[in-house]
């Protein structure tokens, strides 16, 4: 559970963000939604990994 | 294709094809369609900035070079504009916002060289979406776009001019940027053919960035094979783009002549594109999948891994993404955004470091699984590019306010889940719902398969006449 207060006195004051309110509401929601996912898709270490294995599996993924 | 007798009329290839044989000069060409701007930006709102004189000039030149026997590019003499986006040194390029309205950048994209060097003419910055931040072509500083099929009704974002011009047959053909559908989108809702190519198969060079590492740039265009042309214009290596693929290219174009797709397997995808379907779009994905098969593809069911959770992931690699460039004038600027803009680009202040690292941690995992489900019985994926019939204006101007984000979320719910997978997908008309709006389907598949999308594309074009539909100026 994200704290929304917390989340919206970082945006204003750790962030220089006037967004206020709604805006930490939208984050939070964002947030949720993404941790959801990131438990559903990465229950596991993410120790041996790294982003730019993204070219290399293009690659291998093409089929000619 | 048969060929009309307004020149406007012509497919970008049938332009081309006239230019270089004479049979049209450039300069009479870009003067017909200077004449169809006039008439038509009005209704529609297609252009931010028009460059009238250096089209002409162009097309002087082109002419020129003509008449010496010099050879010609395969683009050559032929009008385009683009999502006012792709720099040019000198020249506006106001991103769609009130921020850089006299931006002028000191160096050229990639994209726009390679257009140039094929002969192509400029005839200026289109319409799009503040910062492309928007899936609908609303646009609170320059205007909203409108549908040239219906003014009414949106052109979908946030390549918003580059589908209503070219649908208007104001161009011949247009680029846009892909980030979450920019291009699929309006291309979908206004009838035309658009391109999400493979990640790192077009420089992103001097193109304005909004998600470094989802943003994709492609062609919108009348015809499958206009599009083939364009799109082998400007893909290819580039050492100003570190992202860009250096494996050679095919012949597009070459696979949309007498495409032969028996046995080409086409899966359709048994959950997530089908869940939400609007039933006058299901009609039209149903009606569409019976020319394939009657074309001799084989069509069958294929279940896909749930792309929902990428689409989490996505947008929260987006929302940092967008903040990290934008975080110097929301800070200094706030006032001069659009508060949908804002709204959706400040979300990114959020995220963590670790959050928005995994995030793309998991992508080459994600894209594997999802290919090796996918493509193992099938070489090409169909689903809709909008579920929905295209909405009104007025049905979609949410701004900031409570809710928006799903509206947002809707819209772009068919498209996103390839710009987190990096898959190419070809969004192509498919006939047009109850409203009178297009409906449009997309093809999918393996990384740098364009061609093959290319060809199934083609194929199904020719079995059918929407290529061949123009929308009317509207009264």
């Amino acid at each position: 559970m994200i704290d929304r207060d917390q989340m919206e006195a970082w945006l204003t004051e750790c962030q220089a963000y006037p967004g206020g309110a709604e805006g930490a509401n939208r984050a939070v929601r964002m947030l949720e939604r993404a941790k959801t996912s990131l438990e559903q898709l990465a229950p596991g270490s993410m120790f041996d990994t790294e982003p730019a294995q993204i070219n290399v599996v293009m690659e291998a993924l093409s089929n000619d | 294709m048969t060929k009309a007798s307004d020149p406007t009329l012509w497919t970008l290839v049938q332009a081309a094809d006239a230019v270089a044989a004479g049979e049209i000069s450039s300069r009479e060409l870009t003067e017909t369609c200077l004449a169809r701007i006039e008439t038509w930006q009005p209704a529609i709102n297609a252009f931010i900035h028009l460059e009238a004189d250096l089209a002409l000039q162009m097309a002087d030149a082109t002419d020129a070079a003509r008449a010496q026997g010099a050879p010609l590019g395969p683009l050559a003499g032929v009008p385009l504009a683009h999502k006012d986006m792709f720099y040019r040194t000198g020249m506006l390029a106001t991103c769609g916002s009130k921020i850089r309205k006299d931006f002028r950048p000191d160096y050229s994209a990639t994209v726009m060289d390679r257009l140039d060097a094929a002969g192509a003419l400029y005839l200026g910055g289109l319409n799009m979406s503040e910062f492309a931040l928007g899936p609908t072509g609303h646009n609170d500083h320059w205007g909203h776009c409108r549908n040239p099929w219906n003014p009414a009704h949106i052109t979908g974002g946030s390549s918003s001019g580059s589908g209503a011009a070219t649908a208007a047959r104001l161009i011949f053909g247009a680029l846009g940027s892909d980030t979450g559908g920019s291009v699929r989108l309006p291309a979908g809702a206004n009838g035309l053919v658009g391109l999400k190519p493979t990640a790192g198969r077009v420089s992103r060079y001097g193109a304005m960035g909004l998600s470094f590492t989802h943003d994709n740039i492609g062609p919108l265009t009348r015809t499958v094979r206009d599009n083939a042309r364009m799109f082998a214009a400007i893909a290819g290596a580039d050492p100003n783009d570190g992202t860009c693929s250096t494996r050679p290219l095919p012949d597009y174009e070459a696979t949309c002549l007498n495409p032969d797709i028996k046995g080409l397997r086409i899966g359709v995808p048994e959950t997530y594109y089908r869940a939400s379907l609007d039933p006058a779009i299901g009609a039209l994905m149903d009606a569409s999948l019976k020319v394939f098969a009657e074309l001799g593809a084989i069509i069958k069911p294929v279940a896909i891994p749930n792309p929902e959770a990428n689409t989490d992931l996505a947008n929260l690699i987006t929302a940092s993404e967008s903040a990290t460039l934008h975080a110097h004038w929301l800070r200094t600027r706030p006032q001069d955004y659009g508060p949908q803009p804002r709204a959706r680009v400040e979300a990114g202040f959020a995220v963590s470091a670790t959050d928005y690292l995994t995030s793309l941690q998991l992508r080459p995992r994600i894209v594997r699984e999802f290919c090796e489900a996918a493509f193992a019985e099938c070489d090409v994926l169909h689903a809709p590019t909008f579920d929905m019939e295209i909405p009104t204006i007025a049905e979609t101007d949410v701004g900031d306010r409570q809710g928006f984000a799903a509206v947002i979320a809707g819209i772009s719910r068919c498209t996103r889940p390839m710009n987190y997978l990096s898959l190419p997908a070809l969004s192509v008309p498919a006939g047009f719902s109850p409203n009178g709006l297009p409906g449009s389907l997309q093809l999918i598949s393996r990384p740098y398969a364009e061609a093959m999308l290319y060809r199934a594309a083609a194929a199904y074009e020719a079995a059918t006449d929407f290529a061949t539909k123009t929308p009317e100026l509207p009264q």
